[in-house]
């Protein structure tokens, strides 16, 4: 196991130094793009030259993203402490991963769309690069910074493990936070443009794809370390899953959620029954219970769990 | 009605001290629970199940009032 994880660190540091080039050749690409579309440029020719070795670069980052996930997943399992880098690192690197699959649609579109004036995909995109950018640097950062005590130190014997229980929370309250912002960016981004440009709204379509598509990039993380935490927790019985202190912090946060999400459901319905012109909330409603129930049983389940 | 202010108290942190300085980690391993538990236990943040401190003092083969007893708040 220590071998495998100091193989494995290795490995990413390495693919993570690489990958950083390789950023900085994107950027100037998509840079160069952007200065292209504006001036007017022959950009025909310039996406000819450059497009396969972009899309040779991405593929190394997905390699680069693969092995870093599977560098944070031995981590979790070597190291017997909860650390919230690593688990910021798993919910980063896992929503990252997901957006070099975005990028590559979002490329697409400017490449068809750029005809038609500025296309705006250039702001997701330079979104989506910065996500990148923090996972890489903050990876490197933890490898670095955990790269002596894999070598220095043994592995903890755990029997009950309350690392996982924990980052899980962390993970959780990541998730449930990037839910609610991205759910309200697009339902502000939808309702201004609806209230200002009354000649021309959003179809509604465009509002369910926003925030279905950005609600699953928030939400996969999460899914996956529960997954995960299953797959340690099948060697034992139900009854083992928790301790009787883990059991009695989850009642309480369920309490707490239960109570505040029946409040938050009581805000959505009468809202919608004062104004029955808002029909926003009917496309939002369940995303935004779904994150804040998230986020409220994560934060009070970890408050409860780290007070003592 | 006199108001009950007594609360439970242990000496889990002194036994721990008395065997062999054994870690929390450890006793949490020989009774089956996280780390944190004893943690909270040792800080009087939780009390125990009757079952869990039973363990602990089986642990420690000491009958259980020496460890657990009741204490003012």
């Amino acid at each position: 196991m220590k071998r495998l994880l100091r193989i494995s660190n290795s490995t990413t540091l390495v693919l993570g130094s690489v990958s950083i080039a390789g950023l900085v050749f994107t950027n100037t690409f998509f840079a160069l793009l952007w200065y292209k579309i504006i001036s007017l440029s022959d950009v025909e020719k310039f996406l000819d030259s450059f497009s396969v070795p972009v899309a040779l670069v991405y593929i190394f980052f997905g390699i680069f993203h693969l092995w870093a996930v599977l560098t944070l997943v031995l981590q979790l399992y070597f190291f017997k402490r909860d650390n919230f880098l690593r688990a910021f690192l798993f919910f980063t690197g896992i929503t990252s991963l997901l957006m070099l699959l975005g990028d590559f649609a979002l490329a697409n579109d400017i490449a068809k769309e750029y005809t038609f004036g500025f296309p705006s995909e250039f702001y997701i995109l330079f979104f989506s690069q910065a996500i990148h950018f923090i996972f890489f640097i903050l990876m490197i950062i933890l490898l670095v910074m955990t790269g002596k005590e894999v070598r220095e130190r043994d592995e903890e014997i755990v029997l009950k493990d309350d690392s996982i229980f924990i980052n899980a929370q962390y993970i959780g309250i990541l998730s449930g936070i990037s839910g609610l912002v991205l759910t309200g960016v697009f339902s502000a981004y939808y309702f201004s443009v609806t209230c200002y440009f009354s000649g021309s709204p959003l179809p509604p379509w465009a509002l369910k794809a926003g925030v279905t598509a950005t609600s699953l990039i928030a939400v996969v993380p999460y899914l996956l370390i529960i997954v995960y935490w299953l797959i340690l927790k099948l060697r034992e019985r139900i009854g083992e899953w928790y301790d009787e202190k883990q059991y009695q912090d989850l009642a309480r946060s369920s309490l707490v959620s239960l109570i505040t999400s029946i409040v938050l459901l009581l805000i959505i319905f009468i809202i919608q029954y004062i104004f029955e012109d808002i029909k926003i909330l009917g496309y939002i409603w369940f995303p935004l219970y779904f994150f804040f129930t998230l986020l409220l049983f994560s934060s009070t389940t970890l408050f409860f769990n780290k007070r003592g | 009605m006199m108001e009950n202010k007594q609360r439970l108290k242990n000496n889990l942190r002194r036994c721990r001290f008395e065997h062999n300085e054994i870690s929390q980690q450890e006793l949490a391993n020989q009774v089956g629970v996280t780390r944190l538990t004893i943690h909270s236990i040792e800080n009087g943040k939780f009390n125990p199940s009757v079952l869990l401190a039973l363990k602990i003092a089986a642990f420690f083969n000491k009958p259980v009032e020496k460890i657990f007893y009741m204490g003012d708040q």
